[in-house]
């Protein structure tokens, strides 16, 4: 078990170090600097203090060895669209609201997934079981940029609509943008979180399926035990142990989804600033966020890896986790 | 017991006299009655049964012939047409017009050809690296294999997601690059999956026979190895490619990927987006059938996974 995590363990940072060296060394085959793409207007002297502020008149090494110094330090840069807004500032600022976002799907993303899933097992071929189904088809097929947007007309444009005609109020149940009360998360959570629903929902279903025809399931019932012990103990219980696994790979997902739901939403998560840094071309932003995000993911699923190992003796001393 | 009892009869030889053998007829012991199947032959049969499955399968070949044939006979994807902008759906324009007039259904076409070509091309070269690295790897094994499987724990690791928009920002975007970041990654998944096959097949009598009588190990690899692990190999190629495709549209849509004259299945939904909620035409006729193509290769998929596991097989 200690060898498996310390390889595990090592596997992490090797990859954070990777996605760091490579994206210092595609951020400056980039021609030119952030200061100097094409316009001749900038004085000289100006530029090499510009470039002197930002350490961009060193040698390249050495600008890669400072760069690494900084973000053990935790300073990830500084932004170039937000003149003197540091990146670790905007991370710290704006972190929290995705993570909000994010915990908020992942939650109600596990909870639907795991009951609709138990529930199509033990109604295998009946209603249920198509509908969940249908939604794990629907939630693979649909991005959520498409479900987003139809929801937004739906229920934010038309179902407002109607309500005003009819209450003759302002109130909106399901606002189209921004990040306040509870009543705005609730549509960007459910955009977000229908990609998990749906494969969690998959996952649990046959997982479930697969283990209520286990020889361990019958004896239990030919026991006696009540159906309620059966269901809960020997059946959920074993069932839940393979959907663990897909939970460490959903924050990769959601992290993904985060960009499109908080740009579409209009929430000022960190997403929309990762995006928005590509766009602007504010190469130093991007590149501190691609690294925040590397060793956020990472780390992450890592972690769920760990926990995974402690649930399930087994897959450490198989050494490698079986698909 | 019937048998025991009468055989303790008294008058038991009277019995075998009795007995007159039923006259054997050797033809037609010899005749087959039911279709013998290779693997093959019931895996097609069992995919051929499963309507879900048939159905992406004739969708998908149907959108490959949209994207193939629909540009050539609307090659006017560029034509823009200011006195005509933001047009509903008409005689004269199927499905309306965009911002710049621009024809929505020409687009379509160009967009299926954009979006598929870039979903196809990027998982077969993913397919043929994956296969290359991973059949090395398992069939090598030992140091070697230690060493590359250690690389392919780290390449998998890299969110995808992040290699995808930072080597769009660094590159010129377009269909060239998209196919390249997506081919950066995309491999290592398939690898560590052939690997696993060939690591499990190597141990099998018959590699061992063909290596005593004196096979290379390229003949093995290629004779043996690989046609065994076919089944799963195009699985997960089928399931790979609406992934490619969905990628692609996520960076167009976020505005990295493919840039606007060109179309694709991501920049019109981004269009179609902008103009939200109106002329709602733009976004829903990409939406719709990008939704049912990937829907139409995982049924496919789902149902070649079945088709292919003989464990599933009644």
């Amino acid at each position: 078990m200690k060898k498996y995590i310390l390889g595990r363990v090592l596997v992490a940072f090797v990859t954070i170090f990777v996605v760091i060296t490579l994206t210092f060394i595609l951020m400056r085959l980039i021609p030119g600097t952030p200061f100097n793409t094409g316009n001749t207007n900038m004085d000289p002297e100006a530029l090499a203090q510009l470039e002197a502020n930002y350490g961009l008149d060193q040698p390249i090494f050495r600008q890669y060895l400072i760069y690494l110094n900084n973000l053990l330090h935790g300073n990830f840069g500084t932004s170039i669209t937000y003149t003197n807004r540091s990146v670790t500032e905007i991370i710290l600022r704006s972190f929290p609201v995705s993570l909000d976002l994010g915990l908020r799907a992942m939650i109600f993303g596990v909870v639907a997934g795991l009951l609709l899933g138990i529930e199509a097992a033990l109604h295998h071929n009946q209603f249920i079981d198509r509908f969940s189904t249908v939604v794990a088809i629907v939630g693979i097929s649909v991005p959520s940029f498409v479900l987003g947007t139809l929801l937004q007309l739906v229920l934010g444009v038309w179902f407002s609509g109607w309500i005003k005609d009819i209450f003759h109020t302002d109130f909106q149940l399901f606002p189209l943008a921004r990040w306040e009360s509870f009543r705005y998360t609730i549509l960007p959570s459910f955009v977000l979180a229908l990609g998990s629903i749906a494969s969690i929902t998959r996952m649990m279903r046959s997982s479930m399926l697969d283990v209520i025809s286990q020889d361990y399931v019958k004896t239990a019932r030919s026991k006696g035990i009540s159906e309620r012990t059966v269901v809960w103990k020997h059946e959920i219980r074993n069932a839940l142990l393979p959907v663990v696994t897909i939970i460490g790979r959903m924050v990769g997902g959601l992290c993904t989804g985060s960009f499109v739901v908080e740009n579409l939403f209009a929430i000022p998560g960190l997403g929309k600033y990762y995006v928005n840094s590509v766009t602007a071309r504010d190469y130093t932003l991007t590149m501190g966020l691609t690294i925040f995000y590397a060793i956020f993911i990472v780390s992450s699923t890592l972690l769920v890896d760990i926990v995974y190992c402690f649930v399930d003796p087994r897959i450490s001393l198989t050494g490698r986790r079986k698909r | 017991m019937s048998v025991l009892q009468e055989r303790s009869l008294p008058g038991e030889k009277e019995l075998v006299k009795d007995f007159t053998p039923v006259p054997r007829d050797l033809a037609a012991s010899q005749r087959i009655n039911r279709l013998s199947l290779t693997y093959w032959q019931g895996a097609m049969m069992t995919l051929r049964k499963n309507k879900a499955a048939m159905t992406g399968l004739v969708f998908i070949i149907l959108v490959v012939l949209v994207g193939i044939i629909g540009p050539i006979l609307y090659p006017n994807y560029q034509k823009t047409n200011l006195l005509a902008t933001l047009q509903a759906p008409s005689e004269k324009h199927w499905l309306g017009t965009d911002l710049l007039g621009r024809d929505t259904f020409t687009r379509l076409l160009w967009g299926t050809r954009t979006s598929l070509m870039i979903g196809f091309v990027a998982e077969t070269i993913n397919l043929v690296l994956g296969i290359l690295y991973g059949g090395i790897s398992g069939y090598v094994g030992g140091k070697v294999d230690v060493i590359m499987m250690r690389i392919i724990d780290v390449i998998v690791s890299i969110p995808q997601m992040i290699i995808l928009i930072l080597l769009q920002t660094v590159m010129s975007n377009g269909v060239g690059t998209l196919i390249f970041s997506l081919c950066v990654t995309g491999w290592a998944g398939l690898a560590r999956m052939v690997r696993g096959q060939v690591m499990a097949l190597r141990e099998n009598e018959y590699v061992f026979a063909a290596q005593v009588l004196g096979a290379s190990r390229w003949e093995i690899l290629r004779r043996h190895l690989l046609p065994n692990t076919v089944g799963p190999i195009l699985v997960n190629y089928t399931m790979s490619i609406p992934g490619a495709i969905g990628a692609e549209a996520f960076l167009s849509y976020i505005g990295l990927g493919i840039p606007v004259p060109a179309a694709s299945w991501g920049n019109m939904l981004q269009e179609g987006a902008n103009q939200f909620p109106g002329s709602l035409w733009l976004f829903f006729s990409p939406a719709i059938i990008f939704a049912l193509t990937i829907l139409a290769f995982n049924l496919f998929g789902d149902g070649l996974r079945d088709a292919l596991d003989p464990k599933m097989r009644k």
